[in-house]
């Protein structure tokens, strides 16, 4: 009975207005619950899209209560697939992703801003190629529990040093980023 | 596929200009022993070097192995008419020709940790295929003037375009094909010009850019082509060899043709199939 007494102070203020905040939490990323997919076509009047996704890819994102602070992610750049093995083969080659030279490309954000309307801007180095450049995308951000973020954006891929074919492939790439993961 | 801008920068582009240098030194007035050892050097590499530069399929200062390939042939293209000069012993010129060799081989062998088989025995390979090739094919194109040998390496050229585009990269068979535009500009002045060995000094340069291109092209593939695709391609034109000195070497002019045709053509067809075969299956078109 006197410890209860003694604790019922310590109770009341873990959940008084006045508690410490709650602790952020690790939210481990991989390719089951994380999706990177991207569609690039080709210039001209038959445009053909085509899609392509990674299947390897391990990360963290870290949720401090209901806010993303912080994601980082590394994929494997050999393990991109697309619909048709000869596109695959040729992604991985020297023309673009050249993947023998490049395995790694990687994001880490360094500012996640969320404006009045929920929609979340995360700010961000991408390494790809031997490029770095600072990328910003809008994303729908919901962290109560685990993560799930959603975002569209296109990427100039000439930006990174990915430049051969400018006048075959369009230099602009639409990435779709899917995340759907639970808390560690 | 390629773009009208594509063949004409990297095709048409090498092919004229190799032309023009060919013709321009082959002229009277200019016309030595010396320019005769340097003109198809200096036309294959200049030509080479715009159509490389101008779509452009590499960057002027060079990052990774593969960049190097137009400043090794650059040594490849001094080396090999300084090489066939008169009064240098055998010994001279084997000493010249394995130093382009091993400096193509510095420059380009990819260091990946994945590369396989592992560096040194694909550096040991490229030098010594490319120091066998050199001192292998100089003596064939003496014995062979006129136009049907280099005819014979631009099918060859076409022939690792082919190999290059089945292992996945564009790229890669776009810098063949520009050495097979500048080739075609010193082939078409052999036709003008059937006494002259339109090649003389040229097989350092040609055994660079055959076996270093192959060998990045391998090292970089995912495809299923299989190696002995891309060593067949480099050995056809050393096929030649059995109608400059070989049994057939004494056969009549028609059948000696018909042979320094079909013989490196049967080695390039068998090493394309290979490849096709390997590759075959899901579409062509993406």
């Amino acid at each position: 009975m006197k410890s209860l007494l003694l604790a019922l102070p310590a109770l009341c203020l873990l959940t008084s207005p006045f508690a410490p905040p709650a602790r952020a939490a690790d939210v481990p990323l991989t390719a089951s619950n994380t999706k990177v997919e991207f569609v690039c076509a080709h210039t001209g009047d038959k445009p053909d899209p085509r899609k392509g996704s990674f299947a390897k890819l391990t990360g963290t994102a870290i949720v401090d209560g209901t806010a993303l602070t912080s994601i980082a992610v590394e994929i494997e750049t050999a393990s991109i697939t697309t619909e048709i093995d000869k596109l695959t083969t040729h992604l991985k080659s020297p023309d673009f992703f050249n993947v023998r030279q490049h395995p790694k490309a990687s994001f880490k954000s360094t500012k996640i801003v969320r404006d009045k309307t929920g929609i979340v801007t995360v700010t961000g180095n991408l390494t790809l190629l031997n490029e770095t450049k600072e990328i910003s995308f809008p994303a729908t951000v919901s962290a109560d529990g685990g993560l799930k973020l959603n975002a569209k954006f296109t990427l100039d891929r000439s930006q990174f040093g990915m430049t051969y074919g400018l006048d075959k492939v369009e230099k602009n790439v639409s990435l779709t980023i899917a995340v759907d993961a639970a808390t560690k | 596929m390629l773009t009208a801008r594509d063949l004409g920068l990297g095709f048409a582009v090498p092919a004229l200009a190799a032309a023009i240098i060919v013709l321009v030194l082959r002229t009277k007035q200019l016309r030595s022993t010396t320019t005769d050892r340097y003109a198809a050097s200096l036309a294959i590499f200049v030509g080479f070097f715009l159509g490389y530069r101008l779509i452009p399929l590499g960057p002027w200062s060079p990052e990774v192995d593969w960049h190097w390939i137009p400043y090794a042939l650059a040594g490849a293209a001094i080396v090999g008419p300084v090489a066939c000069g008169e009064g240098l012993t055998l010994c001279d010129r084997i000493l010249l020709t394995l130093f382009a060799a091993v400096l193509l081989a510095c420059g380009i062998v990819p260091t990946f940790g994945d590369l396989a088989p592992a560096y040194p025995y694909q550096f040991a390979a490229l030098a010594t295929f490319v120091l066998l090739f050199a001192l292998l094919f100089e003596p064939i194109s003496e014995r062979l003037p006129g136009p049907t040998t280099p005819a014979i390496l631009i099918a060859t050229g076409l022939a690792a375009a082919a190999i290059l585009l089945l292992s996945g990269s564009l790229r890669f068979m776009q810098i063949a094909l520009a050495f097979v535009g500048s080739l075609s500009g010193v082939a078409v002045v052999a036709f003008r010009q059937r006494e002259i060995n339109a090649l003389r000094g040229a097989s350092p340069l040609l055994a660079s850019l055959l076996c270093g291109l192959l060998l990045v092209g391998r090292a970089y593939s995912f495809s299923s082509v299989p190696t002995l695709s891309y060593l067949l391609v480099p050995l056809a034109p050393l096929t030649l060899g059995l109608v400059a000195v070989g049994p057939a070497a004494r056969l009549s002019p028609r059948w000696k043709l018909t042979l320094q045709i079909a013989l490196p053509l049967i080695v390039l067809a068998t090493a394309v199939l290979l490849g096709v075969v390997a590759e075959s299956g899901g579409t062509d078109e993406y």
